[in-house]
């Protein structure tokens, strides 16, 4: 973004007042439909269903992806990233932090660890070792975690914390064919993975308690550009852009369904 | 020439080797305490790379090693036949596996990733105390360890991780943070404190150079013999 105004304002001032006079007729068109910044409420036909996201960017800085950048905040109700400046707010379900962004996290205000601390929110995650069309039950409430960036890198990868949602191939030899091209690549383990050596990985799914005190679970399908299956995964595909599915159900709830 | 070069270089050696004397005392307090056993340069697989073309070095991954607190023994996983041998026993404390040998676990029966798991260490656990290794003096009680959530030592990837050390991709350099000792409940039933200090050889306190030669394991461990709790290690 500041690239871009730096760029516009820098060639051309004829450009920039024309590009300013396209910003307020967009502007104006979209006030004719005013919403004084609504706290969105859940609508109701978000819950029991399949949704997908594909290709959700975040900012990429392979020089320098060890540098700690401010979380991308989601919600999973508008299907929509989140400005920072409402991480306080309840308007978001899941937090992207840490090192390529990859480290997922929920949203609770009462936990210092977390980028919602201070708000009111009162989620959590935590991620089973089991595929996702098999998770029904929603996990006790004593089971989410409530701080932010804690489900990235699993153990049955290089740099592995826990148990997480992707297996970082650091060699290329865990999953890889060896090959340049192969190695340091994130395997997203929303289906199993059977590594080199024959070991099966299970499937991972993370369960999202939201702000409010609904329940998602959330099958992570890559990080990748445009590639959604291993063979597609190279070390130099373009990434981070998150493709995942989920479902939702209200606070409450004790199993995970889809309704017609 | 040559010869010149040679002398050119032993005189860049020992003014370097002045230098770091001169330095060393006043800046870098010791590690040794009398009490504590202090392992130093430890060499993990410094045969193995993560790239082609390394010298000397085979691009593989890194072998595991074990390390044996009592008496200080290194114990090797090469082969087929090194795993069934050791790994299941509790004839170790804690295993540095992954690359450059980073990630450390305590030998444990139950998590699935764990060297030890399925094996006889059914009892350990890891408990990591934001405190400096000379100010830890209790191991935390044990329902603390029971419900630790801490099931490797290794990369840590944001402030809130339990790992011993950053690993800046773009420097490709690794560095430990301070305040992080690790309380153990070891295979034997011992509690001990355990701190990471550095992978490079010689210990420097900040590497620059992404070839300093490494992994080479400087670490320090206390283990209070008597069973009990006290894991002071300040002598007078």
């Amino acid at each position: 973004m500041n690239m871009k105004y730096t760029y516009f304002s820098s060639t051309s001032t004829l450009l920039a007042v024309f590009l300013m006079g396209t910003l307020v007729l967009t502007s104006c068109s979209k006030s004719d439909d005013p919403q004084p910044d609504p706290d969105l409420e859940p609508g109701t036909d978000v819950y029991y269903k399949l949704h997908r996201i594909e290709n959700f960017a975040v900012e990429t800085d392979d020089e320098n992806p060890t540098q700690a950048k401010s979380a991308v905040l989601f919600s999973l109700f508008t299907k929509e990233e989140v400005p920072s400046s409402h991480a306080k707010t309840t308007r978001w379900d899941i937090s992207f932090n840490g090192l390529y962004n990859s480290f997922l996290g929920g949203n609770n205000g009462s936990n210092s660890n977390n980028v919602a601390y201070g708000g009111a929110g009162k989620g959590g995650v935590v991620i089973l070792e089991k595929e996702f069309d098999d998770v029904k039950e929603i996990p006790a409430d004593g089971q989410f975690n409530a701080k932010s960036g804690i489900i990235g890198t699993d153990d049955a990868g290089a740099f592995g914390e826990g148990i997480g949602w992707y297996l970082y191939d650091f060699g290329g030899t865990i999953l890889g064919d060896g090959t340049e091209q192969k190695e340091h690549v994130a395997y997203a383990l929303g289906s199993p993975l059977t590594t080199n050596a024959g070991t099966v990985i299970p499937a991972r799914t993370i369960i999202v308690k939201t702000p409010k005190g609904d329940y998602a679970k959330i099958k992570m399908i890559s990080c990748y550009k445009d590639a959604f299956i291993p063979d597609a995964w190279f070390k130099d595909t373009p990434h981070m852009f998150f493709t995942f599915e989920y479902v939702i159900v209200p606070a409450g709830s004790t199993q995970f369904e889809i309704k017609p | 020439m040559n010869l010149f070069r040679t002398n050119l270089n032993k005189l860049v050696l020992l003014s370097v080797l002045a230098v770091s004397c001169g330095k060393d005392d006043p800046v870098r307090p010791s590690l040794e305490d009398r009490k504590s056993t202090v392992i130093y340069d430890l060499p993990g697989d410094t045969e193995a790379s993560m790239a082609d073309g390394v010298d000397g070095k085979d691009r593989r991954d890194f072998y595991t090693f074990l390390f044996r607190f009592r008496d200080k023994r290194q114990i090797w996983i090469r082969t087929k036949a090194d795993s069934s041998r050791w790994l299941k026993t509790t004839d170790w404390d804690i295993a540095f596996t992954g690359p450059y040998n980073s990630e450390v676990y305590v030998n444990n029966a139950h998590y699935s990733y764990n060297p030890g798991y399925g094996g006889e260490a059914t009892g350990t656990a890891v408990v990591l105390l934001h405190q400096a290794y000379e100010s830890v003096i209790e191991a935390p009680d044990d329902a603390t360890f029971d419900q630790s959530d801490v099931t490797k030592i290794g990369w840590a990837s944001s402030a809130g991780s339990n790992g011993w050390f950053n690993y800046s991709l773009n420097t490709h350099i690794m560095q430990a943070l301070p305040n992080r000792t690790y309380a153990v409940r070891l295979p034997d039933g011992k509690y001990a404190k355990l701190q990471l200090i550095n992978a490079y050889k010689g210990n420097p306190p900040a590497v620059t150079d992404m070839n300093w030669p490494a992994p080479y394991y400087t670490f320090r461990y206390f283990v209070q013999q008597d069973g009990g709790k006290n894991l002071s290690t300040i002598t007078k």
